[in-house]
């Protein structure tokens, strides 16, 4: 490469092939009759790279831009769609890595006594979150609540959306658990639901002030934006001042995008 | 930038601006009298790169560094904390991306013939992981057989022997105690706000196998190791867990985390 001026370099490549030929000084000899090809540079840029730790302002952290996924997911591939992030680790067969949103007591949550629906999360302080719409959500949640009317053989029912504004659609979900002492052994009896709310009670109802249940389940979020929320609710059969106990907690993760969503992977 | 012969640049910029110029021959012509910007050099490295395979030396594997979470999530960004890895498809809400580590039995496993608490898992021989300070999201399965006729099953404590400090136990176990969990019965269990569950974690029969799942979350304050152990309620040489028994977990925050995601 003939030893130039710098100002004697006129045109912008614009885009950089793999071929293009970039002069260097050698870092051992600082030789300046050495070139190196973009591809070069790729390839070491790529080799055991470590990205700079982010800050909290804007664009500092990587980021994947979303695009549209391969026809044939390839091996050791990470691809960005719309709606998720997919990882391939057997070539052919993509599978969405998740991204999980949660909320959880820290700290018991002392619930209103009253009949009326109340949100079942307080930190932060509406217990809501905003999701993106045309999305198939998965979800999942264990609660424990103490101090319910214990006179009364009912518990309560759990509503998914709560007073959120998300237009929502095909729930399917299950719930089970126990009315009574739930770290003595019995048997665990509960509800399946196909709307955002399960029965009241949600698990067979017996005159025990205690109340603990797992679920799982799936929805549509069908809204004409994003700025629909879901604020996971209690509706208590009998009021009373129960309290959810630490550890309790609520978990949504998005599984595709355009709906429908039918499968991720390999199927055929 | 002063008009200097390549030969003659004794200075390192040390950090590159974006456009900051290469001299390159173009590829395709040769042309000498053409430049490209750092920035253009970025953009073309960065569009599908390929990340070579590392090695098992260190290293030699793409990494993350740990830094401070943005303020405001931004679509597409990847972000480590020194809890968790981060993604966001959904401009403003991000979440976690689990990271999950699990033990299970590849082989059936004879358990042994006591009442005391020993070891669920013993690939590696210790069934112990070592785990850091955080709040922890587990899961597994368990199945025994050749249990003891005699009315009861075992306690399972997750944390056993382990030394690390856990607090904010909640967690729920199901499943079956029978001769044959295989046949649809009723379905009996425990919460449990601690490391242990009751004994018997499931409602005691005279079955001799038991199948239990078992999910919930805890806080490790204090960093140290955790070994899932049983106890059997009645001791016999024949218990057996069987294969695909499993025990999972991943940190899903600090141990004052309350929530992920767009949540107000």
């Amino acid at each position: 490469m003939p030893n130039l001026k710098i100002s004697e370099l006129l045109n912008d490549a614009t885009a950089v092939a793999g071929g293009d030929k970039l002069p260097i000084a050698d870092a051992s000899a600082l030789t300046i009759n050495t070139y190196t090809t973009a591809l070069e540079i790729g390839t070491h840029a790529t080799t055991a790279p470590v990205f700079a730790a982010g800050t909290a302002s804007a664009n500092t952290w990587p980021k994947f831009t979303s695009g549209t996924l391969l026809t044939t997911a390839e091996d050791g591939a990470i691809e960005r769609s719309d709606a998720n992030f997919y990882g391939c680790t057997d070539a052919g067969n993509r599978g969405y890595i998740p991204v999980r949103h949660f909320i959880r007591c820290d700290t018991a949550k002392t619930l209103t006594s009253t009949v009326a629906q109340q949100q079942l999360f307080d930190s932060p302080a509406g217990g809501a979150i905003t999701l993106m719409r045309n999305r198939t959500y998965k979800f999942e949640g264990m609660l424990y609540i103490t101090g319910l009317d214990a006179a009364a053989a009912s518990n309560a029912l759990i509503d998914i959306l709560g007073a959120g504004s998300m237009t929502v659609g095909q729930f399917l979900w299950h719930a089970i658990g126990i009315d009574g002492t739930p770290t003595t052994a019995a048997s665990r009896t509960g509800s399946f639901a196909i709307t955002k709310a399960s029965v009241a009670s949600i698990v067979t109802g017996v005159a025990n002030g205690n109340l603990a249940i797992s679920f799982k389940g799936s929805f549509e979020n069908n809204s004409a934006d994003d700025t629909g929320t879901l604020i996971p609710s209690i509706t208590l059969v009998v009021a009373a001042a129960g309290s959810v106990a630490i550890g309790s907690y609520f978990m949504i993760e998005a599984l595709g995008g355009v709906d429908p969503v039918t499968s991720v992977g390999q199927w055929t | 930038m002063a008009d200097t012969k390549i030969g003659n640049l004794p200075t390192d910029v040390v950090t590159l601006a974006d456009g900051d110029k290469f001299p390159i021959a173009d590829a395709s012509s040769l042309g000498i009298d053409t430049f490209a910007t750092a920035l253009e050099l970025k953009t073309y490295v960065n569009t599908a790169p390929v990340y070579a395979a590392g090695s098992a030396s260190a290293n030699t594997w793409p990494k993350f560094t740990s830094g401070t979470l943005l303020t405001t999530a931004e679509d597409g960004a990847i972000e480590v904390d020194a809890d968790c890895f981060y993604g966001c498809t959904d401009a403003g809400n991000r979440g976690v991306i689990p990271i999950r580590h699990f033990i299970r039995a590849d082989a059936a496993r004879t358990l042994a013939n006591q009442t005391a608490s020993q070891i669920i898992f013993n690939s590696p021989t210790n069934g112990t992981i070592t785990l850091e300070t955080g709040t922890y999201l587990f899961e597994g399965m368990l199945y025994v057989t050749g249990m003891s006729a005699t009315s009861g099953n075992f306690q399972v404590n997750i944390l056993g022997t382990g030394t690390a400090t856990v607090a904010a136990w909640l967690w729920h176990a199901f499943g079956i105690d029978s001769s044959t969990p295989t046949s649809a019965n009723t379905q009996t269990g425990t919460f449990a706000i601690t490391s242990s569950s009751a004994a018997s974690v499931v409602s005691a029969t005279t079955g001799t196998a038991i199948g239990v799942q078992i999910k919930g979350t805890f806080e490790v304050t204090v960093a140290g190791t955790l070994i899932p152990s049983l106890s059997l309620v009645t001791a016999i040489a024949t218990a057996s867990l069987n294969i695909g028994s499993y025990f999972m977990l991943e940190r899903i925050g600090s141990t004052t985390v309350a929530s992920v995601g767009q949540w107000t």
